[in-house]
């Protein structure tokens, strides 16, 4: 149980250092400087600003797949004892509301990351959350063959979509001589 | 393992219907930059009913009549809706480093493979 909650929430740092590798997120410059100039994306913030909003969208994301795999694990659990129609209406609700929560965040990610990277995201935290939700809820611990196999498509994952980060090199130049 | 069979496409066409209703509410917004947030999140929002409709009936159906745990289905779920994206990615012809997609790729498949075999 323990391995598997560790395993979990290693899994999700991981996304941390994804990012850090591709240099969307930027820990080692000042949070007050102006971000480098990037193509498709016109306006320029601050690096604190980049690096936090990424952050919030992530656990914000992270947080709704709890809700949303807790609905039905603890959903599936109640088949036998509840009408299904009413089952369904709770879930369908929970997960509205979750949804609903959810839009802002992705909508904030793709100003900074690209569609396949948000993917990413989701897919990672779905299967993280999931495993610390199943871990708690019904005391199941993961297998290592389930252990493996997720973490070979994680890693799979993030190199399909691995895009480090381009500065604009006129603008860059530009500016420098400026 | 059941999944792999070819008697149990209808399960795979169910897994992807679901996928499909997922990756509309999650991601089909993106483009839409200058619609109001509220609008778009109702919209999601609207998309999560045939989404639950669709995956709790299959997630009971075979968690109840094939014991298949909860954690493979929602880990095949989840492959599905990556793997749907993919697809988009593919189809909208977007440039991509070509060698690490296809080892990326590869990776994922083999973990997709190994989780089913």
């Amino acid at each position: 149980m323990i391995l598997t909650l560790l395993f979990s929430a290693m899994l999700y740092l991981l996304l941390w250092g994804y990012f850090i590798l591709q240099k969307k997120l930027d820990f080692n410059s000042s949070p007050g400087d102006m971000e480098v100039p990037l193509s498709g994306r016109p306006a320029r913030r601050t690096i604190g600003r980049v690096n936090s909003d990424i952050q919030k969208c992530m656990l914000n994301i992270i947080a709704g797949y709890f809700f949303i795999n807790a609905a039905f694990i603890i959903g599936i659990d109640f088949t036998a004892t509840l009408t299904y129609g009413f089952i369904v209406i709770i879930i369908i609700a929970v997960l509205a509301v979750v949804v609903f929560g959810m839009t802002p965040a992705n909508r904030l990610l793709h100003a900074y990351i690209p569609l396949g990277q948000i993917a990413v995201v989701h897919f990672v935290s779905m299967i993280a959350s999931f495993s610390i939700v199943n871990a708690i809820y019904n005391d199941e611990a993961l297998t290592t063959h389930i252990i493996q196999s997720m973490a070979i498509m994680c890693l799979g994952a993030m190199v399909a979509f691995y895009q480090p980060t381009r500065a604009i090199g006129k603008v860059k130049n530009r500016e420098n001589s400026l | 393992m059941i999944f792999l069979s070819p008697d149990f496409w209808p399960v795979w066409a169910a897994l992807y219907i679901c996928a499909l209703f997922f990756c509309a509410a999650m991601y089909a917004h993106l483009p839409f930059k200058h619609t109001d947030i509220k609008k778009v999140g109702l919209i999601s929002l609207i998309m999560m009913v045939p989404f639950t409709l669709f995956y709790f009936q299959l997630l009971s159906y075979l968690n109840i009549n094939f014991e298949t745990s909860i954690t493979v289905i929602t880990l095949l779920f989840a492959g599905t809706c990556f793997s749907l994206i993919v697809f988009m990615k593919l189809l909208s012809f977007e440039i991509l480093s070509k060698f690490r997609l296809i080892i990326g790729l590869s990776l994922f498949a083999y973990g997709y493979y190994f989780l089913l075999a």
